[in-house]
């Protein structure tokens, strides 16, 4: 009986794993293959197989090393950034979200634009003819900085990252901070605890996992907004797009 | 009260800063060409409605209308079908256990990996299939998009039913195929919505693969708005390409201000007790 219900529940998942095996499994096997051939535009249907030179290849290249460490300098800082504004603000709000839930709506709305649209916003905000922000610091400070230039860009790509991204970690900690009862701050309370013993003894920890995946979710995020707004950037989801676009990926 | 007054500060201040790149456009769509290089700024001397017209102008090269309806309609396959092959597979998790332990994590660690890396084979695959600029096609790859998130809302959902309801279910000759779309779904059905609008919100913003796989019919919206920035050659007219973006913007924000409760649900339930 009990083998019979496992045939049940092997076929309700039959249709999800050959989907993800045919539009998945089918490429995922082709990469393996054209990662050990040698292999070019023109012979993209008939590889040769040449061996573990490509891996070679990569491993000794300064692009792909130099893109790696963008992309994993970037990932860190902005996650980082990202939890400690999404708690901040999680807690240091709690008061007002709990009358007027609505204004949750507008924090989470550059959630709802896509990524690669907001990244050309940016490229107007920081303009330096048509953008208010270049304007401004002109007007008011004398300033013209050069935020798309090689030398800013990366710490412009982290503000965009992080401006477009916090409002994810906030609601992710918005959510575990409200999922703490009442009544454990009512009973640290009686207990004589201090508001910043309840923080960071009750309140941090609940939070904890959620700040945990809030800082995976928003590390492998590989710059969706960002790379649209500065398009001299150096990460590794550019430096892989650029190579198939350059026809290297199917060489390596 | 001074405490009360700073996080009313905090907040509009919070609020500012992550919906500026928003507001800014906004107010650039408003403004003529001429006025855009003279005021840069938040005020707008002269409004004007003239970029929303030339945009909403249908031409041989630019027609909004049809990447709207290309995304519409990709985004309501790429998420309808990641619900109906997630459903079952849910069910399957929840109630037997069965992939738990491998399906589960290989599934949800899709949304970890950049599924650039299958651009090419991705690609070829499409090619050969017939599929390269259809909605079909790119609402199959959103459909991709849309599984990790979609399996893991519908098991914790399913989870969450007693399963007495199944067992009397069963008393009563019912089969599982019964069970599941007679006394689950409808039970379900609000995480079956949730599902629905988060799936179409990803599913409508999704960029990279609609750069790669559609040319001329089926280009999405996202795409699409890209075109208007280089529409009239000789520089990008930033009125105009401020107004496409929030012409292509609009539907994503406007379901997420209006569904916003239903979204926070699902990303809590997604990532939190996921």
């Amino acid at each position: 009986m009990e083998r019979m219900r496992s045939h049940e529940w092997a076929i309700l998942t039959t249709p999800l794993v050959g989907f993800l095996l045919l539009f998945l499994g089918f490429p995922a096997l082709v990469n393996l293959i054209y990662s050990v051939s040698e292999v070019r535009f023109e012979t993209l249907r008939s590889p040769t197989l040449s061996g573990f030179g490509n891996y070679w290849a990569v491993l000794t290249d300064g692009v792909f090393w130099r893109s790696g460490w963008f992309s994993l300098r970037f990932g860190v800082i902005t996650a980082v950034a990202e939890c400690l504004i999404g708690l901040f603000l999680a807690i240091f709000l709690a008061p007002l979200f709990k009358k007027r839930s609505w204004l949750i709506a507008l924090i989470m709305l550059p959630l709802m634009v896509a990524p690669a649209m907001i990244g050309l916003m940016y490229r107007l905000v920081l303009h330096e003819f048509v953008g208010p922000i270049p304007f401004y610091l002109y007007q008011w400070f004398k300033l013209t900085p050069a935020f798309l230039d090689v030398g800013t860009a990366f710490w412009t790509l982290t503000v965009v990252e992080t401006l477009q991204w916090t409002p994810f970690a906030f609601l992710l900690f918005h959510m575990a901070y409200q999922a703490i009862p009442e009544d454990v701050r009512d009973a640290a309370l009686i207990d004589g605890a201090t508001p910043w013993q309840i923080l960071t003894r009750i309140e941090l920890p609940a939070s904890f996992d959620s700040s945990m995946d809030s800082g995976c979710s928003t590390t492998f995020t590989p710059l969706p907004a960002a790379e649209p707004a500065v398009p001299r950037c150096h990460s590794q989801s550019m430096c892989m797009k650029r190579s198939s676009n350059r026809g290297q990926s199917a060489r390596r | 009260m001074i405490v009360r007054a700073l996080r009313w500060i905090v907040l509009l201040v919070a609020i500012f800063a992550m919906n500026f790149p928003v507001l800014v456009t906004l107010v650039t769509s408003f403004k003529s060409a001429r006025e855009l290089s003279v005021n840069p700024g938040f005020w707008i001397n002269a409004p004007t409605l003239e970029n929303y017209v030339r945009v909403l102008q249908v031409s041989d090269r630019l027609n909004i209308f049809a990447y709207l309806a290309n995304s519409f309609a990709a985004a309501i396959i790429g998420t309808g079908l990641a619900i109906v092959l997630a459903f079952p597979a849910a069910y399957a998790v929840a109630r037997g256990n069965f992939g738990r332990r491998t399906m589960m994590p290989i599934i949800i660690n899709l949304r970890a990996v950049p599924l650039i890396i299958f651009a090419i084979p991705l690609y070829m695959m499409f090619q050969w299939l017939n599929l390269l600029d259809t909605q079909l096609g790119l609402g199959l790859i959103l459909t991709i998009v849309n599984l990790p998130l979609a399996l893991v809302i519908l098991v914790n959902a399913i989870s969450d039913v007693p399963i007495e309801l199944d067992e009397a279910a069963k008393i009563d000759g019912a089969t599982t195929l019964q069970i599941m779309l007679r006394v689950i779904r409808p039970v379900v059905r609000p995480a079956l919505v949730t599902t629905f609008i988060f799936g179409f919100i990803t599913a409508w913003n999704e960029f990279l693969f609609g750069l790669m796989l559609t040319t001329n019919k089926a280009v999405p919206m996202t795409v699409g708005a890209s075109f208007f920035f280089s529409a009239s050659g000789g520089g990008i007219q930033w009125g105009m390409a401020s107004a496409v973006m929030i012409v292509g913007a609009l539907p994503p924000m406007l379901l997420g201000l209006v569904m916003y409760r239903q979204i926070s649900g699902s990303m809590t339930t997604g990532a939190v007790k996921g």
